[in-house]
């Protein structure tokens, strides 16, 4: 097992946390919890209140759309904060004996995890919930916060893995397996991604890699990191980029070695650009592949 | 700043709305499906496969054989047409079409054998995709060489148009999908981007290419106004002799900026393989005509 360096700061978190999670599941179907995070405080705290006179009583009722939530973590690996946003599905259950899978997703450089909101993430999930027999699931959309730096001696992916991670395990009803956790990105954000994945197969189960470029060094380190995993633990992994995107090459280059490599994969080229308006045609499709092995039993 | 402060603030604000909010609800007992409630009025709309007769208790559809002259080619072209459950021909569906092509050394019964009709009728009745025809066509002189053979042409210029008279079909390329394994995966490419206006995808399954393909590809291409570029799916198993070529074929794609995805599987060029995949395949092809379920 990895490590789980916790020092007092998260631990002060996780007492804070606590009580903000047990408490979700009730809040109301009201409320429409979307908001941008701010710098330090932790936002999360003001939208659980005041339930709604609707909400009282009925005991049928359970949000029939998910709700997205702000998070600070202080992070000791980034000796900063490292913000996140939550996206919760309908009629989510604190208490749930069954743990839900989850999907952590990166944004690109110069954005933030507003992006994912953006596109349509909530409706996209909500819409494979309760249209398309996934069971529900969460997730985690970290904040970069500086993504122009190098990624060179970077702990954004450490504190991600080391820090978000665990706490999110060790906080809301996730099912902790690699089967249940997907990671992906777009553009630098998908650069991040593929080095989480490949190079801690025995974390995550499904890997997408949307308008990527890799980070330097990267493409060589392909077949040291993939030749450690073993064939019947690949994750599964999927590639795309837009025809016009200038990173096509660059994308294409690390699916042409997942090609040499033998190593199963799927490559989409799409019409469109590096742009948001990409990103949001596609968003649907990507959420349908990360939560492909999700499905509700039918019966 | 100082954050630690903050963290106070945010656990006191926090404890003071548990106060209020404190599960006023029993919702809190919500489950983690999703249930339907008076309240809520956007409901999902669900798939409806309208277009299979109301009543129709069939569990399966049934193969009818047939045997046309071609002007293309010297010898009669067999085949066998799926027509799937509940298929009724005279409503007023217009069923869409995949023209699906076996391998070398083999026949128009592989995919029957593959289990291509039983998984569509199990995908029909669950409401998944809406009803199609499956045509099996028999290439008999599949050693031939692939310039002087005229399937391919056949294909694309008399059988569908047979086709579209025989049966309640949708003629249009976008109901049309032309799809294959191996040889008959590179006849599928071949046709369907040189018959663009004929076919709306192009179904590739462990792509055999024809060599001189490589090189032609980029003059069909070009013939191919960009928003009428159909749909391209190629799979290989990643075990498959055939990997390096189906790659150099899936590099033009690219090279050339052709939208198409590209899967490749665990497997090898076998039945196991493609038997594995063939609800993937009509799925995907069927995505193409989600909306006719709705009508």
């Amino acid at each position: 097992m990895r490590s789980h360096p916790f020092n007092r700061t998260t631990h002060h978190f996780f007492l804070f946390l606590m009580p903000v999670f047990l408490l979700m599941g009730c809040a109301s179907p009201a409320q429409t919890a979307v908001q941008t995070p701010t710098e330090e405080l932790p936002t999360s705290t003001v939208q659980l209140a005041t339930p709604t006179e609707d909400a009282a009583g009925t005991q049928h009722l359970c949000e029939r759309s998910g709700t997205i939530q702000s998070f600070n973590l202080a992070s000791d690996l980034l000796n900063d904060t490292l913000s996140f946003d939550i996206y919760f599905p309908p009629c989510y259950d604190p208490h749930t004996t069954t743990p839900y899978p989850l999907i952590y997703l990166l944004h690109g450089q110069e954005q933030d995890a507003s992006m994912w909101q953006d596109i349509g993430i909530q409706a996209a999930a909500d819409a494979l919930i309760l249209e398309q027999s996934r069971q529900p699931f969460l997730i985690v959309m970290p904040v970069e916060q500086y993504y122009f730096r190098s990624s060179e001696n970077n702990h954004y992916p450490d504190a991600i893995l080391q820090e978000l991670l665990p706490m999110i395990e060790s906080n809301l009803p996730v099912c902790a397996e690699r089967e249940c956790r997907a990671i992906g990105g777009v553009s630098r954000g998908g650069a991040w991604a593929v080095r989480l994945a490949l190079s801690n197969w025995d974390v995550f189960g499904a890997l997408g890699a949307h308008s990527i470029p890799l980070f330097n060094g990267d493409l060589d380190s392909l077949p040291d990191w993939l030749s450690a995993i073993p064939l019947a633990d690949l994750p599964r992994i999927y590639a795309d980029v837009g025809s016009t995107d200038p990173a096509v090459k660059e994308a294409y280059a690390f699916e042409q070695e997942l090609n040499a490599l033998g190593v199963p994969h799927e490559w989409h080229l799409n019409s469109g650009r590096h742009n948001e308006t990409y990103w949001a045609e596609q968003l649907p499709a990507y959420l349908a592949w990360y939560t492909l092995p999700w499905m509700e039993d039918s019966n | 700043m100082d954050r630690k402060n903050n963290i106070n603030v945010g656990i006191i604000l926090v404890l003071l709305s548990s106060a209020f909010s404190a599960c006023a609800s029993p919702a809190a007992a919500a489950t983690a499906t999703p249930q339907p409630s008076a309240t809520v009025t956007a409901t999902p709309e669900v798939p409806t496969a309208t277009p299979t007769p109301a009543g129709c208790q069939e569990m399966q559809g049934h193969f009818e054989y047939q045997e046309i002259q071609t002007t293309l080619m010297t010898h009669p072209l067999s085949l066998r047409v799926y027509l799937p459950v509940c298929y009724d021909p005279d409503g007023e569906y217009e069923y869409p079409v995949l023209y699906f092509l076996h391998g070398q050394s083999f026949t128009d019964d592989q995919w029957d054998r593959l289990g291509a009709d039983e998984t569509l009728d199990r995908l029909i009745l669950a409401g998944e995709v809406a009803p199609f025809i499956i045509v099996m066509p028999k290439e008999s002189d599949y050693m031939s060489n692939q310039w002087d053979s005229k399937y391919g042409p056949a294909l694309a210029e008399e059988l569908t148009v047979w086709i579209d008279e025989h049966y309640p079909t949708c003629a249009d390329r976008i109901c049309r999908a032309i799809g294959g394994l191996s040889r008959g995966a590179a006849w599928a490419m071949r046709s369907g981007l040189i018959y663009w206006e004929t076919f709306g995808s192009i179904g590739a399954h462990s792509l055999a290419p024809f060599r001189g393909d490589f090189n032609e590809a980029p003059f069909w291409f070009k013939e191919i106004p960009e928003e009428q570029l159909p749909r391209i799916w190629i799979d290989v198993g990643v075990l498959d002799v055939n990997l390096d070529a189906a790659n150099t074929f899936e590099v033009r794609l690219t090279k050339y900026r052709i939208p198409h995805e590209w899967h490749i599987y665990l497997g090898t060029h076998n039945e196991d393989y493609w038997q594995a995949h063939v609800e993937e395949y009509l799925r995907w092809y069927a995505e193409n005509w989600k909306e006719r379920m709705k009508s």
